[in-house]
């Protein structure tokens, strides 16, 4: 059908002569009300109204609420703060003055509800990521840690030493609360090893290395500057790409790089140390060595030596013998 | 009115309409003769005569020394052989002088082909095409190799070129469901908008239903769960007990029980073995299982409960903690699954044709979660419950869903759960009063098994009876039994067809059972 527009405006100012009486509106322009009975109108009225004031009152007091919490914050924290930069702040705050304890676990890891936090990470029997069971052994003495081992249904047979690598057996729980952290190894026929966090985070993250600098930044603050830090994560990404994936070209020439830095004589080497970077165990460290020792490739003289002295830590010794 | 038209119809038989009834007369006579020389012709040329035909029946007359190969063994290397096969008539299709058939034996076909040929006669390949579906045939052929591979048939090498086709059995020939309609996966029916076979239909005629290539499956890997529950507790030093399924006394609750009439007097049917696996403990067994059928009348129409079924029960002692009974039933529970996937993988792929599902995934050892810390996995996730609450059955599933998307399992065990939300005789926690060792174990977030460790002091069971209000009259019996000495002991039980619905991923459980009993079936 076609439409009309309209000829008159509804909002249109009546004056009304004052001599005429007035008549209630027969027909009222709110919405039909079910009941037909004129006396559950008004009930279903009165009822809306006591709805409103509920209404109004609990809005009433969640203001004030929200004033008493303002203020309280302003009292703490000083004038001008919002809750959530100031807490922010503390973070920033504490990392700039090289704090050396770690963080709280609820910063990084979530909060969580009573449940104990449980890191699963899934990873191939044919690769085993030799620098995770390696931050196992540091995360321990630093945390208290379950580490539970399983084999899943993808893969068929697995040696006994990888079966029993973190030393967990079944019957564990009941003991689950009193640990800070659970440690989860699942060897699964995955093509990367990959960490699971929860299903309230994202995704996995995946690959040896993201995984390793996740897990050291549990153990300490990143007290390092930014410089030493890029180094660290070259020496990272150099690890998983050209030493174990890489091919003989790069491969020679990361060894050439890790010959000079660890070359006492060279001028690459800053400090006296016996790491690679910094004077501290690094992920690097962890890394290399583990990409080194897969990768079995005869090692230039300085490189064995290096690798000699990481084995003679214990964390490195047990993943090592379970690599043999 | 109709006297009068009849009469002078009689009478008035017009010229025109006599010489009608003259020519119908004619042609219905040269149509006999016709008949009848087609017949004459026929059994004048039937030089195969002999090669075909419906057998008398088969009453043990005579011992016929002959080899009946199996379909599953018609392949390349028996190219050129004149074999004899008996199979059911699957489908048959005549082109002219031709017609191919599909023979079946179990989940096994091959493409079979009668051509008019010197010993051959157009009689036989008609007999042939007319044989009804479904029909049990005796044939004998030569194997020959195809230069194409046969996609539709599982020995796709080979078809069976017949010269001689007897029938042992007829089918009749209206059949009250196709096979093919029956075993078409659910997709294929949206997409070609053909034909499918309500659950109902299959289930009234389940002789037919089970005959197709997915319920063969299906049915096998179930013989294969129970014989590899039986082997691997047979293995680990368990005794398998009988228990019996007319009871004095309901052993769960009165509420869900079948009453039967016993002589002069009333009896029940068996909700689980749980009191006579007790005894068994107490007398000395140590170890036992047994597997039998379990009657819950619970009058839930959904597709996971069954009125009977099949229960595969553990009971067991255990040296100081209960722990030494969960790893037991989670090892014997993980045997299994390793059995199947690693003998059944072609009946798993089977039915994953019809009705597809992702394969079933498990740790091992056993992932073993708190009840808190389910709740806490839960609560993460949003939903609100109490410390106490048991979890419904729309949370247990999206717990299982949480877990398969951390661990990458469908099988998990939760241990703890709230003194609360259990049975009467389930042992108390002694370092928490609000817990009870009991746990339950899931597979794809459905549970298959309820567990605990059983009181085995009459004085608590006592207790906890009054504490649940049950009536200790009842009881009596049953409390009785842990007067002379009673060891600590646990154990569960698990439904074997839950077991395989929950594994094979199927949709419905009546599917995993071969004659399904639910409140509106007792047929067949």
């Amino acid at each position: 059908m076609y439409k009309v527009k309209q000829i008159y405006n509804e909002n249109l100012e009546l004056s009304v002569p004052t001599c005429m009486y007035k008549v209630k509106p027969a027909c009222s322009t709110a919405p039909l009300q079910t009941s037909p009975e004129s006396g559950s109108g008004t009930d279903s009225d009165e009822c809306l109204q006591a709805l409103e004031r509920r209404q109004d009152a609990i809005l009433e007091r969640l203001q004030a609420l929200q004033q008493d919490v303002q203020s309280l914050c302003q009292s703490v924290c000083g004038p001008g703060v919002d809750e959530e930069t100031s807490e922010r702040r503390e973070i920033i705050h504490k990392s700039a003055t090289n704090a050396m304890e770690a963080p709280s676990l609820e910063s990084i890891l979530g909060k969580h509800h009573g449940a104990v936090w449980d890191l699963v990470i899934n990873a191939n029997p044919a690769s085993p990521p030799l620098s995770l069971l390696v931050l196992y052994g540091l995360l321990k003495k630093r945390y208290r840690v379950l580490g539970n081992t399983h084999v899943h249904s993808s893969v068929r047979s697995i040696s006994s030493a990888l079966r029993s690598c973190l030393g967990g057996s079944m019957g564990q729980t009941g003991f689950r609360q009193e640990y800070q952290m659970v440690f989860t190894l699942i060897w699964k026929d995955v093509a990367h090893p990959e960490l699971r966090l929860g299903a309230t985070v994202a995704g996995p993250i995946e690959g040896e290395g993201n995984i390793a600098r996740f897990l050291f930044g549990l153990l300490s603050t990143c007290s390092q500057d930014p410089e030493q830090a890029t180094i660290v994560d070259t020496w990272v990404d150099r690890a998983t790409s050209h030493l174990l994936a890489g091919d003989a070209k790069r491969r020679a020439a990361a060894m050439r790089l890790l010959a000079e830095a660890l070359d006492p004589a060279s001028a690459m080497t800053t400090t006296e140390s016996s790491w690679l970077v910094g004077r501290q165990l690094s992920v690097a460290d962890i890394m290399v060595w583990s990409a080194l020792v897969h990768s079995g490739h005869p090692l230039p003289s300085t490189v064995s030596r290096w690798v000699q002295t990481c084995e003679t830590f214990p964390e490195f010794m047990s993943a090592r013998s379970i690599f043999d | 009115m109709a006297d009068v038209d009849v009469s002078s119809n009689a009478q008035s038989l017009s010229k025109k309409a006599a010489k009608k009834q003259a020519k119908e007369a004619e042609k219905a006579a040269l149509k006999a003769e016709k008949a009848t020389k087609v017949e004459r012709v026929a059994e004048e040329n039937d030089f195969a005569k002999e090669s075909y035909g419906i057998l008398p029946l088969i009453q043990s007359r005579e011992k016929i020394d002959r080899t009946l190969v199996r379909v599953s063994e018609l392949a390349k290397e028996k190219a050129n052989k004149v074999v004899w096969v008996r199979a059911r008539l699957h489908t048959s299709r005549s082109k002219g002088k031709q017609c191919f058939l599909v023979l079946r034996q179990q989940q096994f076909n091959v493409q079979g082909l009668v051509s008019v040929s010197a010993t051959i006669s157009k009689q036989m390949v008609k007999f042939v095409a007319g044989i009804t579906k479904e029909s049990i045939v005796d044939v004998e052929g030569v194997v020959q190799l195809v230069d194409q591979k046969i996609k539709s048939c599982t020995q796709q090498d080979v078809e069976l070129h017949l010269e001689k086709v007897f029938v042992v059995s007829l089918a009749s020939p209206c059949l009250p469901l196709q096979l093919d309609d029956a075993s078409r996966p659910h997709q294929e029916i949206e997409e070609e908008g053909r034909v499918t076979v309500n659950q109902d239909t299959k289930l009234d005629n389940r002789v037919i239903d089970i005959r197709t290539t997915t319920n063969q499956a299906i049915f096998r890997l179930q013989a294969g769960v129970c014989s590899l529950f039986r082997n691997h507790l047979i293995r680990n030093g368990f005794v398998e007990i009988q228990t019996p399924k007319i009871i004095s006394a309901a052993s769960e609750g009165g509420a869900n029980v079948f009453t039967v009439s016993y002589f002069k007097t009333s009896a029940y049917l068996a909700q689980s073995p749980q009191l006579y696996k007790q005894i068994c403990i107490a007398g000395d067994f140590e170890k036992v299982f047994c597997v039998g059928p379990v009657f819950r009348a619970e009058d839930s129409n959904t597709h996971r409960h069954l009125t009977e079924f099949v229960g595969l029960d553990i009971e067991m002692v255990f040296n100081y903690h209960y722990h030494e009974v969960v790893e037991s039933i989670a090892d014997t529970l993980v045997q299994i699954f390793k059995g199947l996937r690693d003998n059944f993988q072609t009946e798993i792929e089977t039915v994953r044709k019809q009705y597809p599902a992702e394969p079933f995934r498990f740790l091992e050892p056993t992932l073993w979660l708190e009840f808190q810390e389910g709740v806490a996995i839960l609560r993460d996730a949003g939903i609100e419950m109490g410390d106490e609450d048991d979890l419904s059955t729309p949370n247990e599933k999206l717990l299982g869903r949480l877990i398969k998307e951390k661990y990458d399992t469908d099988f998990y065990i939760l241990d703890k759960y709230p003194l609360a939300v259990r049975p009467f005789y389930t042992m108390p926690d002694p370092n928490n009063p609000r817990t009870s060792n009991s746990y339950d174990m899931f597979m794809r977030g459905e549970e298959i098994l309820s567990g605990a460790q059983r009181v085995h002091d009459p004085d608590l069971l006592t207790e906890r009876a009054r504490h649940h209000g049950v009536d200790l009259e009842k009881i009596k019996a049953y409390i009785d039994s842990f007067r002379y000495g009673a060891p600590p002991h646990a154990g569960g039980g698990i439904g074997l067809e839950r077991v395989t619905m929950l594994y094979l991923g199927l949709p419905n459980i009546r599917q995993a059972s071969l004659f399904p009993r639910d409140p509106k079936r007792l047929t067949p």
